[in-house]
């Protein structure tokens, strides 16, 4: 019995590393269902997105000729149509690829640069330590859907001046110019603060490691002990911080969106369609009801999915107020 | 304990001082200004030189800047651009709305997320916690918007009505309207924020019941009742007060959403005006507000943390 215990140290690094491969996190989910529950709203979601112009009736720009406008939901169109005649299932079908393309890309890059940023905080600490802390200090002292407004209104529309409008009842962005590349960098921007300053926190524990120690011991440089030995240990932190951070890109996409700062009409948002939607709720409930059920329930499947995930791959995150 | 607040507002000095630089320097590069807005799109250069002189915009960025910082250290947040109202009043007016919304959107969250929490922590696992559970999820996950709007279409659908939008009352003119106005958005904006304490409750409960100290009150014979709420629940409330003062920051940008969709004339709607309207003096005096009050509110947690914990000692 005793031998057993005598297990060389690699072995069991490479069990630890083992534990969070792709196929032993399915095979965990099945302890989770709702976890599979949002596992399958995402897969219809993302089946959804690529084959929008297969799925799509419709095209979600423009309407058919012969359309009645604010159409209830037929055979024809299965969700009505929406002011301009416009079929809302296909406008809910194609928004699915904006709101996941906006979603992910935001994600990706707020969490690359978070990554960075927080690696050369907690791993090289003293002066870029200082500077990069102080700046998130003020990054998070901002209020996050002022901030997002602010970098819009300042990228996100390059050559119009400021626009007049009411805010009651019309959209507030009648501009075309907005740039859904710069939307998504805003979104990721406005994320980072957050993030930097966990991947921080778990960057100073994982440098106690001996590890880390024994590669500086070999020569190793700072770039090569941050990017090939910190980064893989924390690479469990950082998925769940993803599957975290997904909703709520999601959620930033939508409501900046709604505000009339966020995807420009025509392009199929869905929160731009329940802006549109507002003012028309009495007479048609439909064209609110479909988008806002498409966000909720995506940003469920995020959430149920993120949950499990966490639970599976780094329990210690759990009742962070992240979400 | 003293020693220890005085230092985090020391802290505040240095961050204020980040704020007040980056708003300063964010909105000013924003293209277009207030002038394009006062002469019109169309507007002649010698009307846009002209608003820009009055309002001096021309002025090297440094001057303006420590004309409006030596402003703000006289009592002066300076005015609107365009309605030359000032902050100030603005505040007057405008503070009580928001922060009415604020502290009733508090109510209904701990209101739904402690009970809620509790029971799920007290018969874990059991088809009632899962439920609770469940909507807890659905709360993080339907978009405050999508809400509001959903309080005003369900209700018009159900009974041909809908809350009261826009002609705000104060409290003490009408209450039984101003609650009407306020109930709603007040719903829209708590849910979220319940479901997210309800978690955190429900976890932090969990976790404290397995302590002796917990066992030691059932060993006395104490009922459920008054283990869970002496002994246990006032440890439990720590992680959650906390999450409670992060939740304020985003909170400020929920307001902005519901108060325009409910038509509330509070401090989001005017951030939201402002910033589409480019009215620098009052985005920067607003940002600077929310910033301050955000940070106030952080050291407010740390401190009913020690109330809440005697362990926890600030050195």
């Amino acid at each position: 019995m005793a031998r057993e215990v005598a297990v060389p140290a690699e072995w069991e690094l490479r069990a630890e590393r083992r534990r969070y491969g792709p196929l032993r996190v399915l095979l965990a989910l099945r302890h989770h269902p709702l976890g599979v529950f949002g596992l399958v709203v995402i897969f219809v979601l993302v089946v959804t997105a690529i084959g929008a112009p297969l799925i799509a009736p419709y095209d979600p720009e423009t309407a058919p000729s012969q359309t009645k406008v604010l159409q209830p939901p037929t055979l024809d169109h299965v969700f009505g149509t929406d002011r301009l005649g416009r079929d809302v299932f296909s406008r809910v079908v194609f928004g699915a690829r904006l709101t996941l393309e906006v979603g992910l890309v935001s994600v990706l890059f707020g969490v690359f640069g978070a990554t960075a940023l927080g690696l050369a905080s907690g791993y090289l600490g003293g002066r870029v330590d200082s500077i990069i802390q102080r700046t998130v200090d003020v990054a998070l002292a901002f209020p996050a859907l002022i901030l997002l407004l602010a970098i819009m209104s300042v990228l996100g529309n390059p050559d119009s001046g400021p626009r007049q409008f009411v805010i009651d009842h019309t959209p507030l962005s009648e501009s075309k110019n907005i740039n859904i590349g710069i939307l998504t960098v805003a979104i990721g921007i406005g994320m980072m603060a957050g993030v930097t300053r966990i991947v921080r926190g778990a960057v100073l524990s994982e440098k106690q490691n001996v590890y880390v120690e024994a590669a500086r011991a070999l020569g190793a440089t700072d770039l090569r002990i941050m990017a090939g030995h910190v980064l893989p240990n924390i690479m469990a932190l950082i998925i769940v911080l993803v599957s975290i951070l997904l909703p709520v890109a999601i959620l930033a996409e939508a409501s900046l969106s709604f505000l009339g700062l966020g995807v420009p009409p025509p392009a199929p948002s869905w929160g731009a369609d329940l802006s549109a939607a507002r003012s028309w709720l009495e007479e048609a409930p439909w064209w609110t009801i479909f988008p806002g059920t498409a966000i909720s329930l995506t940003v469920l499947g995020f959430n149920l999915l993120g949950d499990a995930l966490r639970d599976i791959l780094d329990p210690r995150l759990r009742g962070r107020g992240l979400s | 304990m003293g020693n220890y607040i005085l230092r985090r507002l020391l802290l505040l000095v240095p961050i204020l001082f980040g704020i007040s630089v980056a708003t300063f320097v964010l909105f000013r590069a924003i293209p277009g200004d207030v002038a394009v807005i006062i002469c019109g799109q169309t507007g002649s250069p010698e009307c846009l030189e002209r608003v820009r002189d009055q309002l001096g915009l021309n002025r090297p960025l440094l001057v303006q800047y420590t004309d409006w910082v030596g402003g703000i250290f006289r009592g002066d947040f300076g005015a609107s651009m365009l309605s030359h109202v000032s902050l100030a009043s603005e505040l007057r007016h405008r503070f009580p709305v928001t922060l009415e919304l604020l502290i009733m959107t508090n109510i209904i969250a701990l209101a739904l997320a402690i009970p809620a929490g509790v029971i799920s922590a007290m018969r874990p696992n059991t088809p009632l916690d899962l439920v609770v559970r469940f909507l807890s999820v659905l709360g993080l996950s339907i978009p405050n918007f999508f809400l509001g709007t959903l309080l005003i279409l369900l209700p018009l659908i159900w009974f041909d009505w809908t809350p009261p939008l826009g002609g705000y009352k104060p409290f003490f003119e009408d209450p039984w309207t101003n609650l009407q106005q306020f109930i709603f958005p007040s719903l829209a904006l708590g849910t979220a924020i319940a479901a997210g304490l309800m978690r955190l409750t429900r976890s932090s409960l969990l976790e404290v019941m397995r302590n002796d100290y917990i066992r030691t009150a059932w060993s006395k014979g104490l009922r459920e009742r008054t283990v869970v709420t002496r002994h246990a629940l006032k440890n439990a409330m720590i992680p959650v007060v906390t999450v409670l003062g992060l939740y304020i920051g985003g909170l400020m940008g929920g307001t902005v959403i519901l108060e325009m969709i409910f038509g509330l004339p509070g401090l989001g709607r005017l951030a939201l005006e402002s910033i589409l309207l480019r009215d620098y003096p009052i985005v920067q005096g607003l940002v600077l507000i929310s910033a301050t009050v955000f940070v106030l509110v952080n050291l407010a947690v740390d401190v009913v943390y020690a109330w809440f914990d005697p362990r926890i000692r600030y050195a």
